[in-house]
């Protein structure tokens, strides 16, 4: 091998891509807004199946609903005594929500008023750090509520007020408000309304007895499935979640709106293959003339090629980085301008921090689809421009 | 540029994602645990979601003949029917 040889056509290239700045930055600076647009999708996505795939080891085992006429209902506690008469079930606990659908300034919003069970919840170990101001809800505490940033944000509540819910049909909820969440964990709580679950039975009419769900732990996490098809069997209108199938639901989710992303992506990347085409299929009368006097010099064919894709290599290298970096940081800034269409929804979620991930096998394949297309594509030019007939172009 | 993108790679994954370094989400990961879910309000594309499962049944919501609440969600319209309004907040202020 003939390693002089090689680094001088390496270096031939990169002064080709000096020389012919306009025509290179044609081809780069859309190769870069297309590996840009690709990335930021990618490490957002990420973000998401990755927490999903955290917080799998933090769910429930099982969540039990009730199903009235094939639409999720409530659930009767006596559900919750037979459960935990299984064996291998440690606890069961109920959970009663609902959604509070709001006019905020002549937007239509929707929130959720949450109510915990106070005396079971596991509360996670680092809920303390989650609270902005104030404090979290403790067992025994009655009309006091915890809220999400959006909500505290909508309707300008601090610690100390009291908010008060009414409806058309006179039903009233007065709770007052003893804590906010911060924004790292708006993700997950940014239209929440937490109170306790007495608080919210008694605000959307639930009987002693009913629920909205029931949590369900096991004693190990192997033992979710067999406990899932026990309570399956135990009743026709319940509906048996295991928290594999949460976390799949989670990544289901995101995957469509990616495919969204993909697709267009996908558009964006033929465009620029095309233009990249377009560009090395076109040989100015300047390069023929110069690969003409390289071959009367003594380079060969081979060279030509092998010259004219370096130079792809390292447009596509260049491309790839900088989109990939600049992708990064746009998805690290919270998608600015489209995360309304990132999230799937603008309107009342302004500031919304979301987890991006980035990992090695993303990388992989960024640079993969990044560079392959494009020298695939410069492979035919570069054969064009390697059988140029010396003596015709030097004489014009 | 490479340089770059470890550097950004490595603060990412002790800020925001890896369980062990990151507080960002441990703290997540605490609202999940307590709440008993991982709640995403923007799941199934849709900000009525609260529940995770209820897929179809969230975008029809809970009115018969009603679909999304909210007027931004590109997966249907909001049909403006009367009981977007049947509920009100009202923040009293604590007294200084």
């Amino acid at each position: 091998m003939n390693l002089p040889k090689h680094i001088n056509i390496c270096l031939m290239a990169t002064q080709n891509l000096r020389r012919y700045k306009a025509k290179s930055l044609a081809i780069i600076v859309p190769l870069i807004l297309v590996m840009a647009t690709i990335s930021f999708m990618m490490f957002s996505r990420g973000g998401f199946m990755k927490d999903a795939e955290i917080a799998r080891g933090f769910l429930p085992d099982v969540t039990v609903q009730g199903i009235y006429a094939g639409r999720v209902g409530k659930i009767s506690l006596h559900m919750k005594a037979k459960i935990e008469d299984i064996p291998r079930v440690k606890q069961v606990i109920p959970r009663v929500w609902g959604y509070l659908p709001l006019k905020i300034g002549g937007t239509d919003a929707a929130f959720t008023l949450m109510g915990l069970d106070l005396n079971g919840t596991r509360y996670g170990e680092k809920l303390p750090w989650t609270v902005e101001t104030g404090s979290f809800l403790v067992p025994g505490d009655r009309n006091k509520t915890v809220l999400g940033t959006g909500v505290a944000v909508s309707f300008d509540a601090y610690v100390g007020d009291r908010l008060r819910i009414e409806d058309t049909l006179g039903n009233k909820g007065e709770f007052e408000v003893i804590g906010i969440l911060n924004d790292t964990v708006q993700v997950y709580s940014t239209d929440l309304i937490i109170v306790s679950i007495e608080d919210a039975r008694s605000f959307f009419g639930y009987c002693e007895d009913e629920a909205s769900d029931l949590l369900v732990y096991t004693d190990a996490p192997e033992n979710a499935d067999m406990v899932a098809w026990d309570i399956t069997c135990m009743a026709d209108n319940i509906r048996v979640l295991t928290s594999r199938a949460l976390t799949d639901l989670v990544k289901e989710a995101f995957g469509r709106r990616g495919g969204t992303f993909q697709a267009m992506w996908l558009m964006l990347l033929v465009a620029v293959l095309l233009l990249v085409w377009a560009q090395s299929a076109h040989i100015g009368v300047d390069v023929s003339k110069e690969i003409g006097v390289l071959k009367a010099l003594g380079w060969e064919t081979g060279d030509i090629i092998e010259m004219k894709m370096i130079e792809s290599l390292i447009m596509g290298l260049t491309g790839t980085s900088a989109g990939v970096l600049s992708g990064f940081v746009y998805a690290l800034m919270g998608t600015p301008g489209i995360s309304g269409y990132c999230l799937g929804c603008a309107s009342i979620y302004p500031k919304f921090p979301v987890p991006v991930h980035c990992d090695s096998q993303s990388l992989i394949l960024l640079f993969i689809i990044g560079i392959m297309p494009l020298m695939v594509v410069s492979a035919v030019p570069a054969w064009l421009a390697g059988i140029i007939d010396p003596d015709d172009t030097i004489r014009g | 540029m490479i340089i770059s993108l470890i550097g950004l790679y490595l603060y990412n994954d002790r800020i925001a994602t890896n369980y062990e370094l990151s507080k960002d989400t441990q703290m997540r990961m605490a609202v999940v645990k307590t709440l008993g879910g991982p709640a995403i309000p923007i799941i199934a594309q849709c900000c009525t979601s609260r529940n995770l499962a209820e897929g179809i049944y969230a975008r029809r919501s809970d009115i018969p003949g009603g679909f999304c609440f909210h007027s931004d969600c590109d997966v249907v319209v909001t049909p403006g029917v009367i009981s977007e309004k049947v509920y009100r907040v009202t923040v009293i202020k604590k007294k200084t």
